[in-house]
């Protein structure tokens, strides 16, 4: 008895034991929405804000151009600077940009995508600074090698450098490692399941 | 400010559909105050977008699509109850069992069947059953009418087997 049509019959006809008035109804436009982007969007925010105050939070970061001129690289250093603001900007508009376009009004696809994108944004413009300040560390330590005085003394000593090195990496790997988490736990657990949805609805069936 | 007028004309409209809503949430959600939440959520969305509903489409295909979207994108259920099989699930399962807001004893095996399917799936289930044209599927799902062709021919036939076992 359970055929294709019967089911269809049925699922057409069904009738549901809790049925709201137009009273609750009412009621329940009264109440506050408990949908998650706000929070990926204000996270979003309160991370931007971070990378633009990151330069207050830091102590001596003014005191440490001098020291780049010591090492001949301030020119560097106010390019990487710059640039590091400029795509700032850019991805908080390309951020902002793809936030305008959330709309549950749209088809689930381009739902999908605009969320993931506003998303993607704040990570491209993480990916991008953590690139520069690879590039920015490594820079800084090699001239730093060839030009101060107290890294040309150290190098002197035995197995110091490497040690320098070593520390700087590891130092390096803690701060992506907390990012990393903070991405698995925070974002990660609510864009998985979307960017999994996404390619199921994209993905050309056999 | 919205004109009192256009909050109770929402309300009728979305009164006379609820079913449709009820539909989704019996589809998604795996208890009674789940259902009634997303239920809730659902309402706030579609009343929020309703300067965007023009007229063109009927309310009930609007309501699939804000549904929808809700359920699958906004709506974030605790999924350890589902994910795990322990002690737990068996109190869910016992949750499960007397979530049963559907009187049909053939209708409430088709849920419990389709509880485990992913939740485009789930979409793709809903839009089957109402019965839409293809172009209204794609339009809904936002993919092209030959791969909402492909997709609905390959649910069909998951349903069928599902029916033989």
């Amino acid at each position: 008895m359970k055929d294709l049509e019967d089911l269809k019959n049925k699922w057409a006809k069904q009738d549901f034991s809790q049925s709201y008035s137009k009273e609750e109804i009412k009621g329940f436009l009264q109440k506050k929405s408990t949908h998650s982007i706000k929070w990926i969007f204000y996270l979003s925010i309160v991370e931007f804000v971070l990378y633009l105050s990151f330069p207050l939070l830091v102590p001596n970061y003014i005191k440490s151009f001098d020291y780049y001129k010591s090492l001949n690289l301030f020119e560097f250093s106010i390019v990487t600077t710059m640039l590091g603001y400029v795509l700032l900007l850019y991805f908080m508009w390309h951020f902002f940009q793809n936030y305008k376009k959330i709309s549950v009004a749209n088809s689930i696809k381009d739902h999908l995508s605009a969320i993931l994108n506003t998303r993607r944004a704040v990570n491209q413009y993480f990916y991008f600074n953590v690139a520069i300040l690879i590039i920015f560390t490594i820079v800084v330590l090699v001239a730093a090698l060839e030009r101060d005085k107290n890294m040309i003394a150290l190098q002197e000593e035995n197995n110091s450098l490497i040690m320098i090195i070593f520390m700087i990496g590891i130092l390096i790997a803690i701060i992506l490692g907390l990012f990393g988490l903070l991405y698995y736990f925070v974002y990660g657990r609510f864009l998985r399941p979307l960017k999994n949805n996404e390619k199921e609805l994209l993905r050309i069936e056999d | 400010m919205i004109p009192q007028n256009q909050e109770a004309d929402f309300i009728t409209l979305l009164e006379e559909n609820q079913n449709i809503i009820h539909k989704i949430c019996r589809l998604y959600t795996q208890s009674e105050a789940e259902h009634k939440d997303l239920f809730q959520e659902i309402s706030i969305q579609l009343w929020r977008s309703f300067d965007r509903f023009e007229g063109k489409s009927k309310f009930s295909t609007w309501i699939y699509r804000v549904g929808l979207n809700t359920a699958i994108t906004l709506y974030r259920k605790e999924k350890k109850r589902i994910d795990t099989y322990t002690l737990n699930d068996e109190i869910s399962r016992i949750e499960l069992d007397q979530y049963d807001p559907v009187i049909d004893e053939q209708l409430n095996w088709l849920y419990q069947k389709i509880e485990k399917f992913s939740e485009i799936d789930k979409a793709l289930v809903l839009l089957y059953l109402e019965d839409k044209r293809y172009d209204e599927i794609a339009d809904t799902l936002g993919i092209s009418a030959v791969n909402a062709r492909v997709k609905m021919n390959r649910i069909k036939q998951r349903l069928k087997k599902m029916i033989k076992q």
